[in-house]
């Protein structure tokens, strides 16, 4: 802990807290749905029904619980829409069984549940993350900051409209950002956090020199925050991933510095590196260094 | 062996092996092995690395020696995945207390949480194998 004791109860049980992140995860699948129809709700269904089978054999009290439905929804949100269904399904279990019962269960994971079984799962099947499927006339990839899409751009109504094909929590950045902004309005989310990644993403995105991967091949996603805030993992990593308050470290200055790590590392993987995203894998690398950071950075608000 | 691979099977090992007090001194062997491969070696170049990168592990040998298999491209690569190793060896340390905490399930405490969190790096940091 960083500050001893008394500590005052703030009213509010974790079980409360997780029901206004899972209010604010249904509008976001309410939107992805009006966007992709059916393929949502089916992916969310497989991801639940995953960490659900994984709960029923290693939680013996209860077939289900709060925790991973948060967990699976979040998966199948930063899921790309045209992923087949089995993908939801094996990554809501590699979420339940890798994210939380093999890290010692609820409240003690280091890693976040979502992130890792992106990240495992894009090793293991990238095919279904990266590649470009569809017929020549209609290009389906995982996000526009693809680099191999090319030298096209797009526009800022596209950008905020969600008018491209990417993962389910890319529907609609306005609706992430609304429903980010309420969670920061109910305190349920700590404010520093999204905002300092936010800035910080927007910030390197400007001053990094392109890598040699987006020139010629996306040279207009250097220089311009605006992708890089909007589409991809960004928004949603912001307000619903690196916010998870048992994976992001205790004191506000640390969450700072957590934020900082994460929007470096995002913006380096898609600025150097052939990876159109880097959000899960900056979350997953912030969440490694949470034990440094409690240990070396005190001071600020205990959040 | 790729040297990303190379980083993490040594990473590996280091968690059997028994930490020397001056392990830091083991990330040097990729800019040793980038130097011998400069000079006109031939086919001592192999066994004349390995010998270096052992005297230079000591108890570490085999880490060192791992981290000498592959060849590095230049010596920016060199530098990168000599940081690398230095970063990830002290990030598993950092997470020792973390492996080994009671909270974890019996079959996954100790060394399966080490390699647990090593193999999560691995898939975390695969696009620094790509610079």
């Amino acid at each position: 802990m960083n500050r001893p004791g008394p500590f005052i109860h703030s009213g509010r049980t974790t079980r409360d807290l997780m029901t206004q992140v899972l209010a604010a995860l249904a509008l976001l699948v309410v939107v992805a749905t009006w966007r992709y129809g059916g393929t949502a709700i089916l992916l969310v269904a497989m991801a639940l029904l995953g960490g659900s089978l994984v709960d029923c054999v290693c939680n013996e009290r209860r077939w289900t619980d709060r925790s991973s439905v948060v967990a699976c929804t979040v998966f199948a949100l930063i899921l790309p829409a045209h992923a087949p269904w089995w993908i939801a399904l094996l990554g809501g279990a590699v979420a339940a069984l890798f994210g939380k019962h093999f890290q010692g269960g609820f409240g003690e994971n280091l890693f976040n549940p979502a992130a890792l079984a992106r990240v495992v799962l894009m090793g293991v099947a990238p095919q279904h993350f990266f590649l470009i499927s569809g017929n020549v006339d209609r290009i389906s990839q995982a996000t526009p900051l693809a680099k191999e899409l090319g030298t096209s751009s797009f526009s800022l109504h596209a950008l905020w409209w969600g008018d491209y094909p990417g993962t389910l929590a890319e529907s609609f950045p306005a609706a992430t950002l609304l429903a980010g902004l309420v969670l920061v309005g109910l305190r349920t989310i700590d404010w520093r956090v999204p905002l300092v990644y936010l800035a910080a993403t927007s910030f390197v995105a400007i001053v990094l020199p392109p890598g040699p991967c987006m020139e010629g091949h996306a040279p207009w996603l250097a220089g311009n925050p605006l992708p890089h805030l909007v589409a991809g993992g960004g928004l949603f990593t912001a307000f619903f991933m690196l916010t998870d308050p048992v994976t992001s470290p205790l004191a506000a200055n640390g969450r700072i510095l957590f934020a900082l790590v994460a929007a470096c590392y995002t913006i380096g993987v898609r600025f150097y590196t052939p990876y159109p995203d880097g959000a899960a894998m900056a979350v997953l690398l912030a969440n490694a260094l949470v034990p440094i950071i409690d240990k070396h950075v005190v001071g600020g608000k205990t959040v | 062996m790729r040297p990303y691979d190379a980083i993490f099977v040594s990473c590996a090992f280091g968690l059997l092996a028994k930490m020397p007090r001056h392990w830091q001194f083991v990330a040097v062997v990729p800019l040793i092995c980038q130097s011998l491969a400069a000079l006109p070696l031939g086919r001592f170049y192999g066994p004349l690395a390995a010998m270096i990168a052992c005297a230079i592990g000591r108890e570490y040998a085999s880490v060192a020696l791992l981290l000498s298999a592959p060849s590095y491209e230049s010596l920016f690569h060199a530098v990168l995945y000599s940081l690398l190793w230095l970063g990830v060896r002290y990030l598993t340390e950092s997470l020792r207390e973390r492996c080994e905490s009671e909270l974890l399930p019996m079959s996954m405490r100790g060394l399966a949480s080490h390699l647990f969190c090593l193999a999560i790096l691995y898939y975390t940091l695969l696009p620094v194998s790509y610079l």
